[in-house]
């Protein structure tokens, strides 16, 4: 190593960095700075502060948009609505309307829009029971809609049908006598309700013994009811007649079989079942239309209380200390 | 005391009598509006009164609407009357189960009511009466529509007019302007938060009441750049969040007031905006735009304002002009938003550009009124104040007590009068300290107001 590399060179000037730069240009522009900085600071402020304090005005819409064909209060009638209802109204293809007929029916549908909107304004739905009726069938025909869309197939209308077995029969038929003994009336004040009990007891069991029904009829004084027919009967229109206290004690009886004594409120019935075929299983075949039915209505019933789970999880319901649903 | 620092004391009592006497509204919304239309058709006046949700709980006592509905229907039935030609209208029962008060739907957080008034003849004069709330809340304002065919006009019933005749139907007069302003003064005058603003803004310019008018001006301008907006239909504000900012305005000028007193005023031009910055963040993690928006907003504007009018080039001789305008900046803001005080109220009524211009027009004209009647009370008595002390103040004639802003202080300075010079600096000194007590309390108060507003 010479002496010449030992000595230490003077080294050229150093050159001022870049943040030594940056920081001299700022201190040469401070003055301006000193107004701009704080200007900036106000401007974006009141321009951030307006953005929360303000929100642009709702344009209230001036022309028809596509797709409609009138607006009434903002709320647009819908060009295919307008079509639909022009067919509907005039049983032939809108082409084929008139002028005036178009003219009519979108009268009509402007009014009945303004009808609606008055009806909202009214608070009808809160208010007024057949509007939450139609509401309410609205809503569960919505819900079943998807449902009702696909079309079951016969495997499904057959599994339906093996399900409820049961309730497809046909050929029920009965023939039979209901008596009745009145009490209490004004013909038969006399006659209590104990005092008809035991002779209608009586009766049964000198039917029971072979009696003849118009001597008993006589001698106790039963009276035909007149519910039912001299002939036979089907079986749903018995029941229809019978009503729903004595028709399941007349499906009990086979042919030449007397009840008990059945008090209702007109009187102590005794039915005598003269002739009785029993119902058969229906074939599916012979049953489809109805299968078909009843599948469709169990779908609409089981759409609607899916529904209903779902309102009932979401909603809150309070009820009065006492009341129980 | 000097005679600013007794000005000083004033404003701060005003400052708390205006927040704490019961007349005077916390802010605006509290006033309480409601909104009616008369339809007069034939024989019958339907009368639909709208009322905001929240001044129909606190009328019905309870924030359960089935109760609130029931309670409202019948005590609107019993505050409401139409006479016709000199005779009774009875209020007519409308069917169903609704009786003579059917509750309609009129939009979000509104109540809506409609009653018919059935007259025995044809209408041809007319005597409205609505006496509804007025008993409960006596600045109470009801923006009332009178609609006869297609012919409408605007009136308003107040506690002193609660009832409007019309002697003929076809001729409804409309409500004049100076009803208007006289609600404009009304405004301002019942309401603590505006008060507080003005009684801030005297504060600020208390050292230089030549500034006054540029506060005026300041305001001027923000209430017309807010008509003009208004009129355009351009915006909508959110009135809870312009309440907030108003209180953030209140701050802000209280600490332009405080900072130059202070030993360190960087706690205050440095810390309110980054405690505003803190909250936006806050209020941003809550999901709160408008709220958090508005925050971001306020500290930078309050970053900005601050550092200006502390700047070295400021306090130079030539500065003193764009400083005094630079310090009218929250009193056009405050204008601007005050603007919109009205639209706001009247937003349920949608009413039409003529209608909401002339509406305006008088009602910040009033405001203006009324804050100016402020200012200048406050000049008067600044005036009254400095003229009692220099004529002696609480008859201390030897001056120790003079007003050392309204004297040249070497006046008192003589050399060897040193009792008198330490007694100028104790009542500097004194006034100091009640001006900043004074600015602080209203900073309090206005940070209170931005916090509670946006929460709410």
């Amino acid at each position: 190593m010479t002496d010449a590399t030992l000595v230490k060179q003077p080294r050229a000037a150093a050159r001022p960095g870049r943040f030594a730069r940056l920081r001299r240009r700022l201190l040469d522009e401070r003055t301006r700075l000193e107004w701009m900085l704080p200007a900036g600071g106000i401007i974006i402020g009141l321009a951030v502060a307006g953005a929360g304090l303000f929100r642009p005005a709702a344009r209230p819409t001036i022309a028809v948009p596509p797709g409609y064909v009138a607006l009434v209060n903002q709320k647009g009638i819908l060009t295919s609505d307008f079509i639909a209802q022009t067919q509907a109204e005039t049983g032939v293809g809108f082409n084929q309307t008139t002028q005036a007929k178009r003219r009519h029916v979108l009268r009509e549908m402007i009014d009945e829009e303004l009808l609606v909107q008055r009806a909202l304004s009214l608070d009808l739905p809160e208010t007024t029971t057949e509007v939450r009726d139609a509401m309410a069938a609205a809503v569960n025909a919505q819900v079943a809609a998807p449902l009702l869309e696909i079309e079951p197939t016969d495997e499904e209308l057959r599994t339906f049908y093996d399900r409820h077995r049961a309730k497809y029969t046909i050929g029920g038929t009965m023939t039979l006598r209901d008596l009745v003994m009145h009490y209490g009336t004004y013909a038969d004040a006399d006659q209590s309700l104990p005092q008809a009990e035991s002779d209608a007891a009586e009766a049964v069991y000198q039917l029971r013994s072979g009696a003849a029904i118009d001597y008993v009829m006589e001698h106790f004084g039963f009276v035909d009811s007149g519910r039912v027919s001299d002939g036979e009967e089907l079986d749903f229109a018995a029941k229809i007649h019978l009503g729903a206290k004595l028709y399941p004690v007349a499906t009990a009886l086979n042919a030449g079989q007397i009840s008990d004594p059945v008090v209702t409120a007109d009187g102590v019935h005794v039915l005598v079942m003269l002739q009785r075929q029993l119902p058969r299983p229906a074939p599916f075949s012979a049953v489809r239309d109805q299968v078909y039915s009843d599948f469709r209505a169990e779908q609409k019933q089981r759409a609607s209380e899916e529904n209903l789970r779902i309102l009932r999880s979401q909603a809150q319901i309070l009820l009065a200390p006492g009341q129980s649903e | 005391m000097g005679g600013r620092g007794a000005l000083a004391l004033l404003l701060g009592l005003a400052g708390w009598v205006a927040c704490a006497a019961r007349p005077l509204s916390v802010h605006a919304a509290e006033a309480g509006v409601s909104y009616s239309t008369w339809i007069v058709s034939s024989d019958t006046v339907m009368l639909r009164f709208v009322l905001p949700a929240a001044e129909a709980n606190r009328l019905a006592g309870s924030a359960i609407p089935v109760l609130t509905v029931s309670k409202l229907g019948d005590y609107l039935l019993e505050h409401t009357a139409v006479t016709a030609s000199g005779r009774d209208c009875p209020a007519i029962d409308q069917g169903y189960d609704l009786g003579r008060v059917d509750p309609v739907r009129v939009g979000a957080e509104l109540y809506g009511f409609e009653i018919v008034f059935r007259c025995s003849a044809p209408i041809r004069s007319l005597v409205l009466e609505n006496r509804a709330l007025f008993d409960r809340v006596p600045g109470h304002v009801d923006f009332a529509r009178i609609e006869a065919g297609r012919r409408f006009t605007d009136q308003l019933f107040t506690a002193g007019r609660q009832r409007v005749r019309i002697p003929n139907i076809s001729d409804a007069p409309a409500a004049s302007l100076g009803a208007y302003v006289r609600l404009g003064i009304g405004h301002v005058l019942r309401d603590a938060g505006r008060l507080c603003f003005l009684t801030v803004a005297l504060l600020v310019v208390m050292h230089r009441p030549r500034r006054i008018l540029l506060i005026i001006a300041g305001l001027v301008g923000g209430y017309a750049v807010a008509l003009a907006a208004d009129a355009g239909g351009l915006v909508v504000s959110n009135r809870a969040l312009i309440e907030a900012f108003i209180g953030c305005l209140i701050a802000l000028y209280a600490l332009a007031a405080i900072a130059p007193q202070l030993a360190r005023p960087v706690i205050a031009t440095r810390g309110w905006p980054l405690l505003l910055l803190a909250l936006a963040i806050v209020a941003a993690g809550l999901r709160a735009a408008g709220p958090a928006l508005l925050l971001a907003g306020g500290g930078l504007l309050s970053a900005g304002f601050l550092a200006a009018i502390r700047r070295p080039g400021a306090r130079t001789p030539g500065a003193g002009a764009s400083a005094g305008i630079l310090l009218a900046l929250p009193a056009v803001i405050f204008g601007f938003l005050d603007g919109f005080t009205l639209q706001s109220l009247l937003a349920p009524l949608e009413l039409a550009f003529s209608s909401r211009v002339r509406m305006a027009i008088g009602y910040d004209l009033g405001a203006l009124l009324a804050e100016a009647g402020i200012f200048a009370i406050a000049a008067g008595a600044v005036a009254l104040a400095s003229g009692f002390m220099r004529a002696g103040g609480f008859g201390r004639a030897d001056g120790v007590m003079r007003s050392s802003g309204l004297m040249r202080s070497s006046d008192l300075m003589r050399p060897g009068d040193l009792l008198a010079g330490l007694a100028v600096q104790t009542a500097a000194t004194r006034r100091t300290l009640l001006e900043v007590l004074t600015a602080a309390i209203l900073a309090g108060l206005g940070t209170f107001w931005l916090v509670t507003r946006l929460h709410t």
